[in-house]
């Protein structure tokens, strides 16, 4: 007996889209910042993309596809989840002039980030990554610890480049100037 | 170029994403203003430090596979596993209802809920179930494979059966049955100790799942970003989602230390959450 065209469909899935589990899990990890929701995060983004795995067009970037499947859930289940204390408030970041992505840049950051920020240990940058609004660490995530391009990046958070550009530029200042924060109160740097 | 101009193109330099000719002019700027040399230099150390501290993490073991065996299931089973893997911590089944051996006929169950206040979908089935002591099979088979081919020819999309087999329900077939002014599938199962149906109404549309089923009336659940509306008596429980054009409802007698209590499937699924 053949294979059904259930089995056939399930096993193309396999081979072109589960490929990308790691790649999407280790996303999922230092978007969401614990294994539990990352978890859960994947499972659902591949149940979906499953679901919808007939209209997606063959030949077309499914990895792309998928990251895009993920940033929609992630967007909708965990921006409400975001921690409120620690969060550095989207106006912060944008600044007062407002969104436009192509608008004035953000005041520079004055401070020399030292060598020794290699001591910081891996909590410390994920506890400023989660800081981050959502939109800006997904950003930062998919171009620094995904190694996806701006133009790749843009089409995953379907926005123009212009707003990649400008919410990586900001969210590494804010970044920037966390872990240096962190830094110091933790006497790894002195404070000049 | 000024350093404010130049702070713009940090970022996309660090990147190198920027066109060639506008580094180069960013490049000249720099090279002239060590500021901006540092700034620069931040922007690198954080693009290097970020993988460097938080490294490659592979997707657990077993992820993989309850992926798979997650694809096929249906939106039923799919919910099952969401459903009771989660409340196990904070069992469904109140527990003060103390029960021991009980085996309720599955009608006598559905009577004893307070049905008056019940949205008029769930009011049908009890109806149903009441009026009918019996209720012929027209398709038997213990096979989720053959019903869901079966389901699939008669309402021209695919309702995939769920094998509850680890959950210890049996299938036991098809009945098509009137809901009020429309019709339905009835999915039996059979389990040790209780009778447990999902019925399927095709061709609903958002508004009729809100007529019939009353979602203000009922409490919620919110699994995978979707949410399910439940009621539970002492002994009878049912929960309704809409879903791809069909409004599902599945009911269960109660009272059960918990049916799925035997869900191996999902107990022994491997995995860093380990419950
Ligand atoms: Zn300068
Ligand atoms: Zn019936």
């Amino acid at each position: 007996m053949g294979k059904t065209k259930k089995q056939a469909r399930r096993e193309e899935f396999e081979r072109e889209a589960l490929v990308h589990l790691d790649l999407l899990y280790n996303t999922a990890l230092r978007m969401t910042g614990n294994v539990q929701d990352a978890e859960d995060l994947v499972q659902e983004t591949f149940l979906r993309a499953y679901k919808f795995f007939d209209k997606f067009k063959k030949g077309t970037n499914c990895k792309a596809w998928l990251f895009r499947i993920m940033k929609n859930n992630f967007i909708n289940r965990f921006r409400k989840k975001s921690r409120e204390p620690s969060t550095v408030s989207f106006e912060q970041i944008e600044g007062a002039q407002g969104l436009e992505p192509e608008g004035p840049s953000e005041p520079s950051v004055e401070f020399e980030l030292s060598p020794d920020l290699e001591e910081l240990v891996e909590d410390d940058v994920k506890y400023a990554l989660e800081s981050l609004p959502a939109e800006f660490r997904m950003a930062v995530v998919l171009s620094d610890i995904s190694g996806f391009s701006y133009k790749e990046v843009a089409e995953i958070m379907g926005t123009p480049i212009g707003t990649v550009r400008s919410r990586l530029s900001r969210a590494r200042g804010v970044l920037q100037k966390k872990l240096y924060d962190l830094a110091v109160s933790k006497g790894i740097v002195r404070n000049k | 170029m000024d350093c404010g101009q130049t702070a713009e193109y940090l970022s996309l330099l660090a990147d190198d994403e920027l066109e060639p000719e506008i580094a180069e002019k960013v490049r000249a700027h720099i090279d002239g203003c060590p500021r901006c040399e540092t700034l620069l230099q931040n922007h690198v150390k954080i693009k290097q430090l970020l993988p460097r501290l938080l490294p490659f993490q592979k997707a657990p073991a077993g992820l993989r596979s309850t992926i798979i065996e997650r694809l096929d299931a249906s939106p039923v089973n799919d919910f099952m596993h969401a459903f009771f893997s989660r409340l196990r911590a904070q069992p469904f089944v109140a527990s003060g209802v103390a029960v021991t051996a009980f085996l309720a006929v599955f009608a006598f169950a559905l009577v004893s809920m307070n049905s008056h206040r019940l949205p008029p979908l769930i009011r049908e089935v009890m109806a149903h179930h009441a009026d009918a002591s019996q209720h012929p099979l027209q398709v038997a088979t213990g096979d989720p494979e053959r019903l869901t081919e079966e389901i699939s020819t008669r309402l021209k999309k695919e309702i995939v059966v769920p094998d509850l087999r680890s959950k210890d329900c049996t299938l036991m077939g098809l009945e098509e049955c009137p809901l009020g002014e429309r019709s339905a599938l009835e999915i039996r199962y059979g389990h040790p100790k209780a009778n447990i149906c999902l019925f399927v109404v095709p061709d609903a549309s958002e508004n009729d799942f809100v007529q019939l089923c009353k979602p203000g009336t009922l409490r919620t659940k919110q699994i995978n970003g979707k949410t399910y509306y439940y009621c539970e008596t002492k002994v009878s429980r049912a929960i309704v989602w809409w879903e791809d054009d069909s409004i599902m409802l599945m009911t269960s007698c109660l009272p059960l230390p918990d049916p799925f209590e035997t869900a191996t499937a999902i107990r022994e699924k491997p995995g860093p959450r380990g419950i």
